[in-house]
């Protein structure tokens, strides 16, 4: 059985920028959490009481998220919580746009070089989510290639 | 059976890195507590009754600015308390440069330049961020009654210039 690997850019490209994101927004959230965790209080979607647990548990997801991102071997893991960490934002981003309850999205903390509005972060927060799901495709339909071709030979 | 074993391995390291994240987290949380307690404990003595820091609005802190220099002699000081990258990329005008994480530095060189000042303003990125507060509290503990805290701060600056410059003149 010949063995040839060729490196998917597009896949490679995908993964290291995802993993980029979620790191740079990880590490600005553990920066401040104070700050993030009075974000998380304007939302008003969660009880007061896992408000600090969940200032650390994010960051600690996205950073997690993030090395398995740029693991090959880990890449499906990585794209299902990326795509899980990108769609609970969409969801609470919309809700906060909604009840108007928000000025500041709080995805990168203080390191956000300018003032972004809630429906900017919204659109950014939906592209995060396009790009984690066009990963878990490609991904999905390597590992349909990656059958077949065993199954043939 | 491949898919079966890859989906029961993805969905295993899946909840296992979800739980890692969420032991880490508690660590995370308990330890923040505890440094809290002992933080309070070092800078608030059993003699001293933590002020209530005060806050001022955005026209307020335009007089100030207007009347700064009086004569030849500064009256008030304007702390940013962010990272200096960031001083750099804007500030209010008069601030100094004082990041949270080098105030102790601040606190040992040039505290002289601080006793002679009618008020001290300290600000930092936004509402959401509380160096101010650490700032303002930390210098209130060292005896400075006259702090006032910008709490919306670069931001809310930023705003106010703006619609300054929408108004008719």
């Amino acid at each position: 059985m010949k063995f040839t690997q060729t490196i998917n850019i597009p896949n490679l490209l995908a993964r290291i920028l995802l993993a980029l994101i979620l790191a740079t927004a990880a590490c600005a959230k553990l920066s401040n959490p104070e700050g993030f965790q009075t974000t998380l209080e304007s939302f008003k979607l969660f009880p007061k009481t896992t408000l600090s647990y969940l200032t650390s548990f994010i960051p600690v997801l996205e950073l997690c998220t993030a090395i398995l991102l740029t693991l090959k071997n880990k890449t499906p893991q990585g794209a299902i919580l990326s795509i899980l960490l990108s769609l609970s934002f969409v969801v609470s981003l919309m809700w906060g746009i909604i009840t108007k309850s928000i000025t500041d999205c709080g995805c990168f903390g203080d390191w956000e070089l300018a003032k972004v509005s809630p429906e900017a972060a919204l659109l950014r927060a939906i592209l995060i989510l396009a790009l984690s799901t066009l990963l878990m495709v490609q991904v999905l339909a390597n590992k349909s290639v990656n059958t077949l071709t065993n199954n043939n030979t | 059976m491949l898919n079966k074993i890859n989906c029961r391995e993805i969905s295993q390291d899946i909840l296992a890195i979800v739980l890692s994240s969420l032991i880490i987290s508690l660590l995370l949380t308990k330890g923040e507590e505890l440094k809290n307690r002992k933080s309070t404990a070092t800078l608030l003595s059993p003699n001293t009754t933590e002020l209530p820091i005060r806050t001022i609005s955005s026209g307020d802190l335009q007089t100030l600015l207007d009347n700064n220099i009086n004569g030849n002699k500064i009256t008030t000081t304007i702390i940013d308390t962010r990272e200096n990258i960031f001083y750099q990329l804007g500030h209010i005008p008069q601030a100094i440069n004082v990041p949270i994480s080098e105030s102790e530095k601040f606190y040992q060189t040039t505290m002289q330049t601080l006793k002679g000042m009618e008020k001290i303003i300290v600000y930092c990125a936004r509402q959401s961020c509380d160096d101010s507060e650490k700032m303002a509290k930390q210098l209130t503990n060292m005896g400075y009654t006259n702090v006032v805290v910008y709490k919306g701060g670069y931001d809310a600056w930023k705003d106010w210039e703006g619609s300054k410059k929408e108004q008719p003149q």
